[in-house]
């Protein structure tokens, strides 16, 4: 969706178009659910949260501003309910007060997507990015995966762009040490 | 589009090249409905608050135009009386 489509569609969003949330839908419904599932880790979780992501933006649309980017915009709202969901988790699972952080500690659980992607390097990628911090995995998703600029990734995170550039740098290298890691088990076993 | 060179790390690269996924359709057309109640009923309530408004404004427009009215010609008399007053 080019710039001028975009400004058109956020206007008519906000006069409760429905052909214009179709649009919207359209052109982000899978992007949102995959970053939602690699981020979560859990298909059931990621189609929840993208439910609600959806109806957060018809009940926001009026007070969209003209010049709103709808991508950054909706990932920031897909990221705010995955951090929510983690900190309602934490409490389900009866950690004090005091333990809540921004992402739960936890033995990584494997991509959802491992099993249905068609190579084998595709599977080697989706098992390490599943392994690394949640911090990580969702600054390699928005700018590497999405496309975002270093700027509109930090306005998503809410997060300085010199600190999203080093999250950046060192997500890569944790990534590039897993993908190693998982050689290696491969080659021993 | 990002501004962090991907084309020339392998690892970026290939991450990049990874597929998207859809959701479930049967909670993909749950969600559609669910969001298309929602703007139906901010666009009915739009609706009924204009006409209310619209209403309004119609039934006041009397009152409004008699109200000025009256007050120019007090004004005009008041004039009057000021200039050819005894």
């Amino acid at each position: 969706m080019d710039r001028e489509t975009e400004l058109d569609v956020v206007l008519r969003l906000r006069a409760g178009d429905p052909e214009a949330f179709e649009a919207v839908y359209d052109e982000y419904r899978a992007r949102l659910f995959t970053f939602l599932a690699r981020l979560a880790r859990d298909r059931d979780v990621a189609e929840d949260l993208l439910e609600e992501t959806w109806l957060r933006l018809v009940s926001h649309a009026e007070r969209l501003r003209p010049d709103t980017r709808l991508g950054p915009w909706l990932f920031a709202i897909a990221r705010n309910l995955f951090c929510s969901h983690c900190r309602s988790r934490l409490l389900d699972d009866g950690h004090s007060a005091g333990a809540i952080g921004l992402w739960p500690a936890g033995t990584p659980r494997p991509s959802p997507f491992e099993q249905a992607v068609a190579s084998d390097l595709e599977r080697r990628f989706e098992r390490a990015l599943a392994a690394l911090p949640a911090a990580d995995r969702e600054v390699l998703l928005l700018v590497v995966v999405e496309g975002f600029t270093v700027a509109e990734a930090a306005a998503v995170c809410e997060v300085r762009q010199d600190a999203l550039r080093q999250r950046l740098s060192r997500a890569r290298a944790r990534l590039a040490r897993e993908l190693g890691a998982l050689d290696t088990r491969v080659k021993s076993s | 589009m990002s501004d962090v060179d991907v084309e020339d790390d392998s690892i970026l690269a290939a991450l990049a090249a990874l597929p998207v996924h859809e959701a479930d359709p049967r909670r993909a057309r749950r969600t559609r409905s669910r969001t298309r109640a929602v703007l139906r009923r901010r666009r009915s309530r739009r609706f009924l608050l204009t006409a209310a408004l619209r209403i309004w404004c119609r039934a006041l427009e009397p009152v409004v135009v008699c109200s000025a009215g009256a007050a120019y010609l007090a004004a005009v008399i008041r004039l009057a009386l000021r200039l050819y007053g005894s």
